[in-house]
């Protein structure tokens, strides 16, 4: 015949088990409350890395994309009107040459006209001698008209000079002008491949940063997913501890050798009751 | 914003239940057993949704759905969820007698206990 379980010995192991359920109840509720942190300082950073790149690879007033498109408008702005004044420089050059030639032009009838002066002043003094004394005022006129002509002919002379030269320093300006028009050229087609560059360049940091936005909740909704299967666990973890808890009150009722309780008595509530197909199992629901 | 009685005697339970309801903009209160349970929502009318477990020591949960259908405040609007690791037909039936609204089977998923909770207290 079987001997009836020692006291002591039940009240040891009811001791033990009563510390596994603590520490384990313990666990469970430190596990719960790291997992939600961990949760919620994940939601926390995918929303701070959301803001950040969101600033990056927006399209909006402020952001990166539209500060370039500004830059970019203003360049090319600047360019065009360069190219309107370099444009007017040139013709204004041109128009100078062409004035410039002109005067050199009327500078060559002046000095005709002084030559022709000098040789009538010649005329007039070989007229004056044939004349005797009646002739002499007109031969002094004619000196002094042939004077005249020379002074015309040496300022006229000098115009010609400064023309001959300010012809070469226009042509100069003219040239630098045709310069810069094909620096500033050259510069709109390397502005342009820059703008294309830089336009290509937004174009991916906004894909990376729409991709990074989605990955964040992509890696999110996995957390939250994971954590939800730990909470479960936790749950069932739980559910383990309160059943060895019947479990211990069982025992606990049998070493004190009083009347065993019914198992009803401290929570079993289905023990007794038939199987059923319409039961629920676990992580069912069902709203009447 | 709603105001939701858990009832379990359970502290790990009662937690990851307020967790999964945080979402919700819910009023959280908690009683340790049935008979707290019955005390509390006696004591504040403003409780408008019992989440509720079976096996709790002093007053299972069944008999708490059934003293609150007899003094009428199941039929004053008080919305019963069921939260337990019971499953049998016949307890379900007990607690849809007595006036529950709904029965979930642990370990519960936090966003199908959520959307319940928030379609009682719509």
């Amino acid at each position: 015949m079987p001997q009836a379980p020692d006291q002591n010995f039940h009240a040891v192991v009811g001791v033990e088990v009563e510390k596994v359920l603590q520490d384990s109840e313990y666990a469970t509720l430190a596990l719960g409350a790291n997992l939600s942190e961990i949760v919620a300082k994940a939601e926390e950073f995918v929303e701070q890395l959301q803001g950040s790149v969101g600033v990056i690879g927006s399209s909006g007033e402020g952001s990166i994309s539209h500060t370039l498109d500004l830059q970019t408008a203003a360049t090319d702005a600047f360019v065009r009107d360069l190219g309107v004044v370099i444009a007017d420089n040139s013709n204004i050059a041109d128009r100078v040459i062409e004035t410039t030639g002109n005067v050199s032009e009327a500078a060559q009838a002046v000095s005709d006209v002084a030559s022709a002066a000098r040789m009538l002043c010649f005329n007039t003094k070989i007229e004056a001698g044939r004349l005797g004394d009646l002739g002499r005022p007109f031969i002094v006129i004619a000196d002094q008209m042939r004077e005249l002509s020379e002074a015309i002919a040496q300022s006229n002379d000098r115009i010609s000079l400064l023309t001959a030269a300010l012809t070469p320093l226009l042509k100069e300006v003219k040239s630098s002008v045709h310069s810069l028009q094909g620096r500033t050229s050259e510069f709109t087609v390397q502005n342009g491949e820059h703008r294309e560059a830089i336009q290509t360049m937004s174009r991916k940091l906004q894909n990376a940063t729409a991709d990074t936005i989605a990955a964040g909740d992509e890696k999110l909704a996995e957390i939250i997913a994971r954590s939800g299967d730990s909470l479960v666990a936790l749950q069932t973890q739980d559910i383990v501890s309160q059943r060895l808890r019947k479990i211990l009150t069982l025992v606990a009722s049998l070493a004190d050798n009083a009347d065993a309780k019914h198992p009803q008595d401290i929570g079993f509530l289905s023990e007794e009751l038939p199987p059923s197909e319409d039961s629920l199992n676990a992580g069912e629901m069902e709203l009447f | 914003m709603s105001k939701i009685i858990i009832v379990d005697d359970s502290a790990t339970m009662r937690s990851q239940v307020r967790q999964a309801l945080a979402a919700g903009n819910f009023q959280l209160v908690e009683a340790v057993d049935g008979q707290d349970g019955l005390d509390k929502v006696n004591a504040d009318p403003d409780i408008s949704v019992m989440i509720l477990d079976v096996n709790m020591p002093r007053m299972n949960g069944i008999e708490l759905a059934e003293a609150l259908s007899k003094n009428g405040r199941v039929a004053k609007g008080l919305k019963i969820v069921m939260l337990t690791t019971e499953g049998h037909a016949d307890l379900i039936q007990r607690a849809k007698a007595a006036g529950a609204k709904g029965w979930i089977v642990k370990p519960f998923k936090p966003d199908l206990l959520l959307a319940a909770v928030q379609k009682m207290a719509a």
